[in-house]
C-alpha cells in the first residue's frame, strides 16, 4: 500500500526532465521533496499524479499501475495541488473548494456544506466564505486551492489510504501560513494517508516532514530522514551553498541557517 | 454586482419567455385579438376565427417562435459551452469562424446543387444542407482551434484571429458563390450572412428540433466537468475527468447545434457571446444554472429580437442577424473594456 515511482523517467521534445527517480510515498508519512530549480521536481510529482505518462519505470498505487486506473477511481483516491493556478471566473470561495467534491459521492446540501467549511477550516480560510474568488490575493487563493484539494480527499471512502501530491504549496504564503499549511498535510497524514510536496525550504522539510528526497538533474540524490539527508555536505552538493545545522534548545528538529557558497 | 438567487431569476425568464411568445404571435401585419389566437392555438373559444387568420398563426407565426426558441437557446448553449471548453468568455461559436465555415457550406451546397440534379429537390436540400452546414462549421473548427492550440494550451488570440480570417474567407466565399449563381440564390446569401426565422417551416423544424434539443441536453449533461474545466485542463483530470473525451465530445456538440441553427436560419450573431455573460454577472460561472438559463435566455433574446426585426421597418422586415449584431457588438465593446479594467483573461 504506497503510491510509488519505480526509476521514472521522462523525455519530452528530446529532454530529459527526469532521467531516473525512485520515490516512495507511504501511508502515515509526509514526504518531501526538494532541489534545485529545473530538477524535475515537478516532473516528479506529474508522474506520481498520473498527470504525465512515463517514458521509463513503472509508477504504481497501491501496486497497481497508473494506467490500470480509471480517471475517476483515482481522483477518489488522490487529490492535486498544481504549482500555479488559472482560475479566471468570478466563482466563489465555497463553489472553487466545492469543485474539488466532483469525484466524491455526493451528501445532502448541509451536509456537503459542513465538509466545505472543515476543509476551509482546514486550510485557515473559513473566513473567505462567501468571498469571491478572483478578489482574493495569491496566497488567500492559493489556501483556498489547498481547501479545494483537501475537500477532495477529505473522506474516507474504504477504498484505502488517500493521498495528496503538493507542488510548492508554501509559495506567495506568509511564515505563519507556510507552517500552517503543512499542518493541515500533517493533519491529513495522521489520519493514515500519505502526502508528497515539492519545497524549498529545507527548515520547512525539517519541520515537517517525516522523508525528504533530493532530487538533482532529474536523480534522486538522497533520501531518508530529513535531519539526515539535509546535511551541510549534502545541501553543498546539490544546491551549491554553505549551510549549518544547528539545534535549538528545546526543539524536536535542527534549523539549517544557509549563504552563498564561499561567503565570507 | 452581488449574485441574484436563481429561483426569481428562472421565474422571471420563464415569465419573460410567455410574453415574448406572445408578442412574436400577435404581432405582424393582420392584427388578431387575443381570443382568435388562442382559438388558432387549439383552445375551445369562439372568437369567430377565420380559416386565412388560423394559418397565418399555424403556418406563419407559431413555426417562427417555435424556430426562435430552438436556435435562441441552442446558439446561447453553445456559446456557454465554448467559452467554458476554452476558459475564457470571448470564445464564441460565431467568432471562432464556426457560423462561418457553417454558411459557406450551405452555400456551396445550395449554389452547387443548382447543377446537381440529386440536390434539385426541395426535399433533398432539407436533409443534405444540415450536413453541408455540419461539414463547413467542422472544417472551420478543425482548423481555428488546431491553430490556436499550442504545447497543449489554446491561445485565445490566436483563436480569435484564426476567426477572423476564416470569417473574412466564408464571406467572401458566399459573396463569390451568390455572383455564380442566379437571383434568387443572390438574394439568399444575404439571408446566410445576416440571418433569419422567416424561411424555415414546420418541415425545417421538425430535422432541426430533435438535433438542437438532443444537443443543448448532452452539453448541460456534461456541466460539473465543465466547471472542473475552468481550473485547467490537468486540474480537471486530476479531479477525474476524461478531459480529452469530454472535448471532443463538446467540441463536436458546439458545432453541430451551431451548423443546425445556420442551416435553418443563417448565421445570427452575439446570441451565444452576450447571453451567457448576462447570465454569469446575475447567477455566477457554475455550468449547472449557466447552461440551462442561457438557453432560456438565448430563447427570450431572440424571440423579442425577432418580434423587433418584424416591427421596426414593418411592412419591410430587418434581417434578424443585422439586429442582434447592432445590439450585440457594443456589448462585446463593453465586455472588453470591463475585462480589461479588471485584467482578467486578457
Amino acid at each position: 500500500m504506497s503510491l510509488r515511482a519505480q526509476d521514472a523517467g521522462y523525455d519530452s521534445s528530446g529532454q530529459m526532465l527526469l532521467r531516473q527517480a525512485s520515490i516512495q510515498v507511504e501511508p502515515g508519512e509526509v514526504h518531501a521533496i526538494l532541489g534545485p530549480n529545473g530538477a524535475g521536481k515537478s516532473t516528479l510529482l506529474k508522474l506520481l499524479s498520473g498527470e504525465l505518462r512515463g517514458t521509463r519505470g513503472d509508477v504504481s498505487l497501491d501496486g497497481r499501475p497508473l494506467a490500470q486506473w480509471t480517471p475517476a477511481a483515482l481522483a477518489r483516491r488522490r487529490a492535486v495541488l498544481p504549482q500555479d493556478e488559472q482560475l479566471g471566473f468570478g466563482f466563489l470561495v465555497e463553489e472553487v473548494v466545492a469543485l474539488g467534491r466532483l469525484p466524491c459521492p455526493r451528501h445532502a446540501p448541509a451536509r456537503e456544506e459542513v465538509l466545505l467549511r472543515e476543509a476551509l477550516a482546514a486550510a485557515g480560510v473559513a473566513a473567505l466564505w462567501g468571498r469571491r474568488y478572483t478578489a482574493l490575493s495569491g496566497g488567500e487563493r492559493r489556501r483556498v486551492q489547498l481547501a479545494r484539494v483537501l475537500a477532495q480527499v477529505w473522506e474516507p471512502l474504504g477504498e484505502g489510504p488517500r493521498y495528496l501530491l503538493l507542488d510548492e504549496p508554501t509559495a506567495s504564503l506568509d511564515l505563519a501560513h507556510q507552517h500552517a499549511s503543512l499542518g493541515a498535510a500533517r493533519q491529513f497524514a495522521l489520519q493514515g494517508n500519505g502526502v508528497a510536496v515539492v519545497l524549498h525550504d529545507p527548515n520547512l522539510a525539517l519541520a515537517h516532514a517525516d522523508r525528504v528526497t533530493l532530487v538533482r538533474d532529474g536523480r534522486v540524490a538522497a533520501s531518508g530522514k530529513p535531519a539526515e539527508v539535509l546535511q551541510p555536505e549534502a545541501l553543498r552538493s546539490v544546491f551549491g551553498i554553505d549551510a549549518v545545522l544547528m539545534q535549538p534548545p528545546g526543539w524536536a528538529h535542527p534549523v539549517i541557517a544557509t549563504r552563498s557558497s564561499g561567503a565570507a | 454586482m452581488k449574485r441574484l438567487s436563481t429561483f426569481p431569476l428562472l421565474l422571471a425568464l420563464g415569465l419573460g419567455l410567455l410574453v415574448a411568445a406572445w408578442l412574436a404571435l400577435s404581432s405582424g401585419p393582420l392584427p388578431l385579438s387575443a381570443p382568435k389566437i388562442l382559438a388558432a392555438l387549439g383552445l375551445p373559444l369562439d372568437a369567430g376565427l377565420q380559416d386565412y387568420e388560423a394559418a397565418t398563426v399555424l403556418q406563419l407565426r407559431l413555426p417562427r417562435l417555435v424556430l426562435a426558441l430552438l436556435v435562441g437557446s441552442a446558439l446561447a448553449c453553445a456559446g456557454a459551452t465554448m467559452q467554458g471548453l476554452f476558459r475564457n468568455p470571448l470564445a464564441e461559436p460565431g467568432l471562432a469562424g464556426i457560423s462561418g465555415g457553417a454558411a459557406l457550406g450551405a452555400v456551396g451546397v445550395i449554389v452547387l446543387g443548382a447543377s446537381l440534379p440529386v440536390l434539385a429537390t426541395e426535399r433533398a436540400n432539407l436533409a443534405v444542407l444540415p450536413l453541408a452546414a455540419f461539414l463547413g462549421g467542422s472544417l472551420a473548427a478543425l482548423l481555428v482551434a488546431g491553430l490556436a492550440r499550442v504545447d497543449g494550451h489554446t491561445r485565445i488570440g490566436t483563436l480569435l484571429l484564426g476567426g477572423l480570417a476564416v470569417n473574412a474567407v466564408t464571406g467572401a466565399g458566399i459573396g463569390f458563390l451568390a455572383q455564380l449563381a442566379d437571383d434568387l440564390a443572390l438574394r439568399t446569401a444575404m439571408f446566410w450572412m445576416f440571418g433569419s426565422l422567416g424561411k424555415a417551416g414546420w418541415s425545417e423544424i421538425a430535422i432541426a428540433a430533435p438535433l438542437l434539443i438532443g444537443s443543448v441536453t448532452l452539453m448541460i449533461r456534461d456541466a460539473r466537468a465543465l466547471d472542473a474545466l475552468l481550473l485547467g485542463e490537468a486540474e480537471a483530470g486530476h479531479l477525474g475527468v476524461d478531459v480529452e473525451a469530454l472535448k471532443r465530445r463538446l467540441l463536436l456538440l458546439v458545432v453541430l447545434s451551431v451548423s443546425v441553427a445556420v442551416a435553418v436560419s443563417g448565421i445570427i450573431g452575439f446570441i451565444g457571446l452576450v447571453t451567457p455573460h448576462l447570465i454569469r454577472i446575475w447567477a455566477g460561472p457554475g455550468h449547472r444554472f449557466l447552461l440551462p438559463a442561457s438557453a432560456l435566455l438565448g430563447a427570450l433574446l431572440l424571440t423579442l429580437a425577432d418580434v423587433l426585426a418584424r416591427v421596426l421597418l414593418a411592412p419591410a422586415e430587418l434581417a434578424i442577424g443585422v439586429l442582434t449584431t447592432l445590439i450585440g457588438g457594443p456589448f462585446f465593446l463593453v465586455l472588453l473594456l470591463g475585462l480589461r479594467r479588471r485584467a482578467e483573461l486578457l
